[in-house]
């Protein structure tokens, strides 16, 4: 038996974000999110459903923060919703709004739990939607303005900050494929949206600087893992394709103040004008990069005629695996999942992990490293004792907790990670439908139940470590 | 209908057309310093378009214009309506002329002229440039001004020689399947969007008027509105108010603020929290008077009440326009379309001449007697070209079965004026690409050959005869 035990003050933590748990979306004088536009507008979601009421977090975030502490959280990841904050998308503050997160704030710390914000959980409000949102190169200065706002009032607190939840999914499937809000379906706008997604985080980061903040600031990428399906030239070619435009596009210019010059050849007329002093301006430096992680897509060439993927998009529209608008983008065929899957799903790769952390501290030189979210959607049931026993979940987090000490061994800078979610939560455009939670929620009753996941991870952060002996035989 | 023939005559004046759009016949897009539209980036998206057709050459119009012209002089056609592509003449949608672009409308309607054609220009059938996209597009209340400044340019270049402008058409297309449902672009799904490009679009078209009447242009000016025969399932309440309700968001929605200057109320309650705000005002700006209605017709929906229903449409793989009542409509209203039962054009839109009387009917009578145009009726039918001719009896039996419709309703004492045709020659069909043909004249998209189709032929005889025999 060995221990794989964690460095000294590596950051344990959960995360959920606002529009997924809270509930109350109007309240206080908030503003009417994309994300709300969007669940009440039919047949977006797939259970017909919305976060009017979600975990109700707004109003039992004491409960919360309080079952939080009973597991012993070191950290908890949670997001500040520009639409209640800013609620024109810029202009007048809405501090009675910031007044929840100052007090979700206070009640993290007097339980000893580091809070984390995410500036940027999908929730813009409707009136910058309808000035164009992120395909509009003035949202990036309305989202400095929102950030300054949160700065303002918590940076003097927060221990570490979260820019834009996966600024990719935002661009791809929110401008390019149009499977989360705002929808829109168009690659040349999908193109700009991620530029000023990108121009938007280094105005924050640059706000964040100036706003004599005590924390850190990371960015929050989606981290696919891309492998080629073969060692022919055209496959690897393909994966390298894939990887620059899910993974290098934002990484290079966050990191490296640079676009791949293959990806501006191959969107050609497509490809965002750039102005001077804009890739500076993006690779404003950070203090760590943040990664979620879920899954590996293997891919093969496919740039002959006929080719092309004809897969239906079914899945959530973030950091799973490749989706059919990616494959006829760039030209490749995703492999059917060949390993076990989740309940979405998604394949169980947690080597995809380690290999993705290696590549990241190779390429971005040694950079630290926050995980800000993995985890698994299983279909979970409540046992007559009241109990759910998601001896799956537990698998697949130990797995991947294993895979990110492995990365550790090998020298990456890795200080923290989260699990998504802390709690069962609404999952955009799958509704209630899929759970993540280390907690179950009873959406009728507001019950939570800490599932055997969630036990098994209190452990975990009270012992800095786990037993590698445990490592499933996957 | 009894066998002995009989001559169906119309109106004297009656305005006898066909119709196309920039897009969809022009090609050329980026050409002489045009801006891109929204439809670029939207039809260059993989899995967007029916076989990924896009629209970068289509009838090669705008370097055959004169061509084109010909076969209208040559048919004796009347009357051609065409649309005007936003970003040819103002690249960034706001400022900036482009002289050349605005120069091909010019030298357009200068050929109809000398051929003897009536040019009737929509003013926007749904080529938002791409800047004002990036702005918002239809949801940004600036977008009203954007078009009432593109829209003056054309009246101070083409007012003195155009007798008949529409603003836009189809507004429920615009807001509807832009941006509630997504088959169109920009492709947004999200009902609060779509009731502000709802509110937003209106607005558009009534600066447009205010900025018409200002501008001293000669010709009359009006809207065209998407029209459906919506009719209930039953005689039930239920199936009435399930019926009314649809009637309500597909048509008074659009025409009841534009002629009486106030929305529907049931909607208003109907939607809730994502009916917009907008200054009292607006509704004044929007009623600015026009002089006649025009509208599209293609086909009836029958509609059952849905409470808990799921939302089923009348067809899945729509074109994102005028036809039957889809999926997202359905969803949203909680009404479900009875499957139809035919006949059916080629593209499974069933054929209901009588809806065209029934909703020409209930314009009269609901708006008072305002002036109406149909500015489009036609359909989709496979064509084979044999020995350099067409026969589409199909299509032929379609366009004299709707003008029948039509003519009943002029002798119930509708106030109609004209018909338009669509399509003139066959177009880049939006998403079903270039494999739907609605044209009167057949485009072979290889060497860019026209040939009049039999419909075309019968079409122009009928506008030489005002009429046609039964």
């Amino acid at each position: 038996m060995s221990f794989a035990r964690f460095p000294d003050g590596f950051l344990w933590g959960a995360a959920t974000s606002a529009y997924q748990i809270e509930g109350s979306p109007l309240a206080n004088g908030a503003s009417a999110s994309i994300q709300h536009r969007f669940a009440h507008t039919p047949g977006n979601t797939i259970d017909d459903s919305n976060g009017d009421i979600a975990a109700d977090h707004f109003n039992r975030f004491r409960d919360d923060v309080a079952l939080m502490a009973q597991l012993g959280l070191g950290a908890y990841q949670f997001s500040v919703p520009w639409s209640r904050i800013i609620p024109d998308g810029h202009g007048a503050i809405n501090h009675r709004a910031l007044d929840f997160y100052d007090a979700l704030v206070d009640e993290l710390l007097a339980a000893g739990i580091a809070p984390v914000p995410v500036l940027y959980v999908w929730e813009l409000p409707g009136a910058a939607q309808d000035r164009g949102g992120w395909a509009n190169r003035d949202c990036a200065d309305w989202f400095a303005e929102f950030s300054t706002a949160a700065f303002a009032r918590l940076a003097d607190r927060a221990t570490h900050w979260f820019t834009i939840c996966e600024p990719q999914s935002v661009a791809h499937f929110g401008y390019v494929i149009g499977e989360l809000a705002p929808c829109m379906r168009d690659l040349y706008a999908g193109m700009r949206a991620a530029h000023h997604l990108l121009l938007g985080q280094g105005k924050a980061v640059a706000a964040f600087r100036a706003s004599g903040a005590t924390g850190e600031i990371g960015n929050y990428h989606a981290l696919t893992d891309i492998v080629a399906a073969s060692d022919s030239e055209a496959d690897a070619a393909a994966a390298e394709r894939a990887n620059a435009y899910v993974n290098t596009l934002y990484l290079d210019a966050i990191v490296t103040g640079r676009y791949p010059d293959e990806l501006a050849e191959w969107f050609g007329p497509t490809w965002p004008e750039v102005r001077e002093g804009d890739l500076a301006t993006i690779s404003e430096p950070l203090d760590f990069l943040g990664f979620s992680y879920y899954s590996h897509t293997v891919v093969a060439d496919a740039t002959l005629p006929g080719d092309g993927a004809d897969r239906r998009v079914d899945d959530i529209g973030a950091a799973g695996p490749l989706d059919s608008g990616v494959e006829r983008l760039m030209r490749i065929r995703a492999l059917p999942p060949a390993r076990p899957t989740t309940g979405l799903g998604w394949e169980i790769v947690p080597d995809g992990l380690t290999r993705q952390l290696r590549w990241v501290t190779e390429r971005y030189g040694n950079p630290p490293i926050y995980i800000g979210e993995m985890g698994a959607s299983f279909d979970d049931v409540v046992d007559p004792e009241g109990r759910v026993r998601d001896a799956e979940r537990i698998a697949y987090n130990r797995d991947h907790i294993l895979a990110a000490h492995a990365a550790l061994e090998d020298g990456v800078d890795l200080r923290g990670l989260f699990l998504w979610s802390l709690m069962d939560t609404y999952e955009f455009n799958l509704g209630y439908t899929t759970r993540f939670g280390l907690i179950r929620v009873d959406y009728e009753t507001q019950e939570r139940i800490v599932k055997d996941s969630g036990y098994w991870y209190r452990d975990v952060m009270a012992a800095n470590g786990l037993e590698v002996e445990q490592r499933s035989d996957r | 209908m009894g066998l002995a023939t009989s001559v169906i005559r119309f109106p004297d004046g009656f305005l006898w057309g066909a119709a196309t759009s920039a897009q969809q016949v022009e090609g050329s897009l980026l050409a002489d310093g045009a801006g891109r539209s929204m439809w670029y980036g939207f039809a260059r998206t993989p899995g967007h378009i029916i076989g990924g057709d896009l629209q970068d050459v289509a009838c090669d119009h705008y370097v055959r214009y004169r061509e084109d012209v010909a076969v209208m002089r040559d048919l004796g056609l009347p009357a051609y309506q065409f649309s005007t592509s936003w970003a040819r003449v103002l690249p960034d949608g706001s400022g900036r002329l482009n002289a050349k672009g605005l120069d091909f409308y010019d030298r357009l309607v200068d050929e109809l002229l000398e051929a003897d054609v009536s040019p009737m220009v929509v003013i926007y059938t749904w080529e938002l440039p791409e800047a004002l996209a990036d702005r918002g597009g239809w949801t940004n209340r600036d977008c009203a001004s954007w078009m009432a400044e593109f829209a003056t340019v054309l009246f101070d270049r083409l007012g003195d020689r155009v007798n008949h402008w529409l603003t836009m058409c189809e507004p429920m297309s615009v807001a509807h399947y832009g941006y509630v449902v997504g088959d169109l672009a920009p492709g947004i799904r999200d009902v609060h969007a779509g009731l502000r490009a709802t509110h937003n679009v209106l607005l558009g078209h009534g600066r447009t008027v205010e900025a018409f009447r200002a501008s001293g242009a000669k010709g009359e000016i009006g809207i065209i509105n998407a029209m459906a025969d919506i009719r209930p399932a039953s005689d039930s309440p239920e199936d009435v108010a399930a019926a009314e309700r649809t009637h309500a968001y597909y048509h008074a929605l659009y025409l009841d603020p534009i002629v009486r200057g106030e929305y529907p109320r049931e909607l208003m309650g109907w939607f809730e929290e994502a009916w917009p705000t907008y200054p009292d005002d607006d509704l004044a700006v929007i009623s600015t008077p026009m002089d006649f209605i025009g509208i599209d017709y293609y086909c009836g929906s029958v509609v059952a009440d849905d409470p808990d229903g799921a939302g089923t449409g009348g067809i899945a793989d729509e074109i994102g326009a005028a036809g039957p009542i889809g999926d997202g409509l359905a969803r949203m209203l909680k009404v479900r379309v009875l499957p139809p039962t035919g006949p059916f054009t080629d593209v499974g839109w069933e054929i209901t001449p009588d809806g065209l009387h029934h909703v020409l009917c209930w314009l009269g009578d609901r708006y008072g007697g305002m002036p109406v145009y149909i500015t489009e009726i036609g359909a989709v039918f496979e064509d084979t070209v044999v020995d350099g001719t067409v026969d589409d009896a199909g299509r032929q039996a379609y366009i004299r079965d709707h003008l029948l419709s039509a003519h009943r309703a002029i002798a119930d004492g509708v106030d109609l004026r004209g018909c338009f045709i669509w399509s003139f020659t066959d177009t880049w069909e939006y998403n079903l690409g270039y494999g739907a043909r609605f044209g009167l004249v057949h485009v072979d998209y290889e060497t860019q050959k026209r040939t009049v189709k039999g419909s075309g032929e019968w079409y122009a005889g009928v506008a030489r005869a005002n009429g046609f025999e039964l």
